[in-house]
């Protein structure tokens, strides 16, 4: 038996997976329950966590204020800047995140949210675990990866799709480390696989 | 991806390990290489110019990348697996030489691994 043939679903996996980061590259219009949303960049990031904004996850249920703060600042039309044309955009966003919570309810605009959010994440670093002492932010990483490599200014680094950034990491790390340790959203097919498999043999 | 030919039944990339052989935790193992290299003896005549040579086997030894689930501990140095690599040598024996700092990420860890073969 192949390795394909032995792990359940792995092949349907990395295909799923090949597609959506290549997608990535595309500026594809995203939606969320209807709500349009930009893909998220680094700069997004930074505002949330700048507004002690909880991310979405499938633990927690984040309120509908916390649901439509979220979406604006995803949304295409999002400005921090102060205009007769932001406040008509605003309260357009308002008008369809109520429309969107008539129509999908706040649990699963927060579940499509929180997909949002692994989506992006998919492809993030891994971490060596335990506490390790910073001396910068985790964007100045970002930008020091991305720049250097690329010669990118940093509103451009900013701007980036995450979902991009991450790819360009894993593929430079992947140059000067043939050996690097990345993972893979597909992985955990393979987990569960493993798992399975080591219980079995445990009650064996 | 199916190969586009595979002459011999040559295993080759990701594949799933028992460490210890038959007995320890299944891991999967990625970007798997065995190398089979050589030793040569060279012989040269009085000017230093080329007369003859031997060539025998050299040790075999391997890498992989092991992923295993985060509360999985990973091998151990001298643990043993048994694989097949080349179908037409069969089953082989090897032992865990090094083992690298483990990395982790949602539930998951992979560690980089060498081995040798075993021959007696």
């Amino acid at each position: 038996m192949n390795f394909f043939g032995e792990i359940p679903g792995y092949r349907e996996a990395i295909e799923r997976e090949a597609t959506g980061r290549e997608s990535a590259f595309l500026s594809i219009p995203e939606f969320i329950c209807g709500v349009p949303v930009s893909a998220l960049t680094l700069r997004h990031v930074a505002f949330i966590s700048q507004l002690s904004l909880r991310m979405p996850t499938d633990a927690n249920d984040l309120s509908s204020e916390e649901l439509e703060l979220l979406l604006w600042i995803l949304s295409p039309d999002y400005s921090s800047r102060k205009s007769i044309a932001r406040t008509f955009k605003r309260f357009r966003h308002t008008l369809r995140f109520s429309f969107s919570r008539f129509r999908h309810g706040r649990q699963q605009i927060g579940v499509a949210l929180a997909v949002y959010f692994a989506d992006a994440f998919a492809d993030s670093p891994p971490s060596s675990g335990g506490f390790q002492v910073q001396y910068n932010s985790w964007i100045a990483n970002h930008v020091d990866a991305l720049s250097s490599e690329y010669s990118w200014p940093l509103e451009e680094v900013l701007s980036l799709p995450v979902k991009v950034a991450f790819q360009l990491e894993r593929a430079t790390a992947k140059r000067y480390n043939p050996k690097a340790i990345l993972f893979n959203n597909s992985d955990k097919v393979r987990l569960d696989w493993l798992r399975k498999k080591n219980a079995e043999r445990i009650n064996n | 991806m199916a190969a586009v030919s595979n002459d011999g039944s040559v295993q080759y990339g990701s594949r799933t390990i028992q460490i210890p052989a038959s007995t320890g935790d299944t891991f999967v193992a990625d970007n798997v290489e065995v190398t089979r290299g050589t030793n040569v003896i060279e012989q040269t005549d009085q000017l230093g110019e080329p007369s003859g040579q031997v060539i025998v086997d050299a040790f075999v030894t391997g890498t992989a990348q092991i992923q295993m689930i985060a509360s999985t501990d990973p091998p151990l140095l001298g643990e043993e697996f048994a694989e097949t690599f080349v179908t037409s040598i069969g089953s082989e024996t090897f032992i865990v030489s090094e083992v690298g700092q483990p990395e982790t990420k949602d539930g998951e860890k992979k560690v980089n691994i060498s081995f040798r073969k075993k021959y007696n």
